[in-house]
């Protein structure tokens, strides 16, 4: 799971003790691998 | 136990204190913990070495103030101040004693300690301190292993450790060595504020080593404050801990009585037979590592008519451990997860001494273990079809073998699709089940009971979905849960949890990159702190 934040190149938003999070902006260039099927 | 007399301070009513503490414990291994320095080279370092720094009985001072006793609520601890290159160190021998018996071992040593202080502090002549200094290092462990001298060593051991950084966030090393070689070496993180870890801690004994457990800071040259609550190694209870989801098996007088090689009559035990089929129902699967002939296993498997439910087979003359350790890489699985079941007591102790995490048996004790609350589970449709699903993570892991491409041409090429759900009636129970199953991959490490999702599946403030994914090698059904948490004007994702049979093929940042988009083209990701250091535990 903490390759997904190095891979999509999260920016460090907050931490607490217990938490670090993460901001996560839409980069449309990232490599079609997987297809998506949405239901969403 | 911590050596304190060389600190100042002392700590009221400390031999009450001790008996409190350990004398309620079942069995503990007696570790005395000293300090020491990891560039360590007495005594020809202390007229060489620029950080020698005198201590009163001419030792070299790495712990500030020394190992200083702290009184926690009634609870012995120790404050250490670890200067550059300090460490502390303590001879590992893995017999334990009862509580009862440590509790008088630790007064008795620390008694004698500072009695030996205290004549060291009337006599002038340096020379004859250091020689009773010697006396004393050598007498305290052998009257230690003295103690231990009847007891069985232990094959699953575990470092409790609690304690409380109000330095700054740091890193500690564990490490295990003998005098010239570093065997086993983990990493911790250690946050600031109170902290508790479980270590696992491989079992290392030969009459003709002696093994050392150290601990110090990651960064030799930190100068770092850390308070011990606790410290202690105990014996490991299997019965407790995370949920089985493998099973390795040896076969040879473990799955059948004698040797195929030798005698193609064998005789199988037909209870561990109905064992791995029940198991197998559970969802958890089963797989082999045997020094054998692979063809003769095959085809006798084929004959009992019980190939097929095993998976990530290894049948060949290699040490079990680097099979074990194949078999853990492959499934993706951590080896806290895994039973390693072998007649054999030097195969065991091979296997555990790579992956202290795993639970080693005695095929003898395995039928009485699998009533333990480990191999419990919940049952659901996909649960039932998890070996068919790792058979296909087998075949996608031979063809990625013989890839010649890079990665991301090897995924399209597996076709992977990924279907986002909001979770219907009959998914719940399997959202549920990855919440409780998943440790590496689930980023809030929470565990929601089956109210609270269904609650938060049915909530307006959330939104939650179900991850179905397939591939050209099958359809591994619901693979993932995530939950958004939509309330603040920018939605944040407080849990993600993946099967580890779909991790690594770039589903998590697709679905996630995915999510930012739908929300307005930005997402939050929690991503619970611990997560960190059980990955940095993996490597």
């Amino acid at each position: 799971m903490f390759n997904v934040i190095e891979e999509l190149g999260m920016k460090k938003e907050k931490e607490t003790k217990e938490l670090d999070q993460y901001m996560c902006v839409f980069n449309a260039e990232y490599p079609k691998v997987v297809s998506l099927k949405e239901t969403l | 136990m911590f050596e304190y007399i060389h600190s100042k301070k002392r700590v009221k009513k400390i031999y009450r204190l001790i008996d409190k503490e350990y004398k309620k414990e079942k069995q503990i291994i007696p570790l005395f913990w000293t300090e020491h320095c990891i560039e360590c080279a007495a005594p020809l370092c202390y007229t060489t070495c620029p950080r020698y720094k005198q201590r009163e009985d001419g030792e070299c001072i790495r712990i500030v103030n020394g190992i200083t006793p702290i009184d926690y609520n009634s609870q012995l601890g120790a404050l250490l101040e670890f200067r550059t290159w300090g460490k502390i160190e303590s001879q590992l021998k893995i017999r334990p004693l009862s509580g009862k018996t440590y509790a008088t071992v630790y007064s008795v040593i620390t008694r004698l300690g500072y009695l030996v202080k205290l004549f060291n502090s009337i006599i002038p002549i340096k020379s004859i301190c250091r020689f009773i200094n010697l006396g004393w290092f050598s007498y305290r462990q052998k009257y230690i292993n003295y103690k231990i001298r009847k007891r069985q060593s232990i094959t699953h051991l575990e470092l409790q450790v609690d304690l409380k950084n109000n330095d700054k966030p740091t890193k500690l090393l564990i490490d295990i060595k003998t005098v010239d070689k570093l065997l086993f070496r983990e990493s911790i993180s250690v946050p600031l504020d109170s902290s508790h870890f479980e270590i696992a801690i491989p079992p290392y004994e030969d009459s003709k080593e002696q093994y050392f457990i150290n601990i110090h800071p990651a960064n030799a040259e930190e100068h770092i404050t850390i308070n011990f609550q606790r410290l202690e190694l105990l014996p490991r209870t299997i019965t407790i801990g995370k949920k089985i989801k493998c099973v390795i098996w040896d076969l040879d007088n473990t799955l059948w009585d004698g040797v195929l090689i030798e005698d193609e009559n064998i005789k199988v035990r037909y209870t561990f037979i109905e064992l791995i089929k029940k198991i197998d129902s559970c969802g958890i699967v089963n797989s082999i590592a045997s020094k054998n002939d692979y063809d003769k296993v095959i085809g006798k498997l084929r004959e009992m008519g019980i190939e097929e439910y095993f998976v990530f087979v290894k049948i060949n003359w290699n040490p079990k451990s680097i099979n074990v350790s194949k078999i853990i890489k492959e499934m993706n699985i951590n080896a806290n997860t895994i039973v390693f079941v072998d007649d054999n007591p030097f195969e065991r102790l091979e296997v555990i001494q790579q992956h202290p995490n795993i639970t080693c048996i005695d095929p003898s004790e395995l039928i009485e273990f699998s009533k333990s609350e480990r191999f419990r589970m919940t049952v659901t449709e996909d649960s039932k079809k998890r070996r068919d699903t790792y058979k296909m993570l087998e075949a996608l892991k031979n063809e990625e073998e013989e890839w010649k491409g890079n990665i991301d041409d090897f995924l399209i090429n597996c076709h992977i699709e990924v279907e986002i759900i909001p979770p219907t009636k009959n998914m719940i129970p399997r959202c549920f089940e990855l919440l409780q199953r998943t440790n590496q991959l689930n980023s809030s490490g929470r565990r929601l009971t089956m109210e609270q999702v269904v609650e938060i599946v049915n909530s307006s403030n959330y939104d939650s979905y179900a991850l179905r994914s397939s591939d050209k090698f099958g359809d591994y059904g619901i693979i993932g849960f995530l939950i958004v948490d939509r309330k603040d004007s920018i939605p944040t994702i407080t849990d993600f949890v993946i099967s580890c049979r779909v991790a690594n093929k770039k589903i998590e940042p697709t679905i996630i990159n995915k999510l930012a988009e739908k929300y307005g083209n930005q997402i939050l990701f929690n991503y619970k702190k611990h997560l960190e250091m059980a990955r940095c535990l993996m490597l």
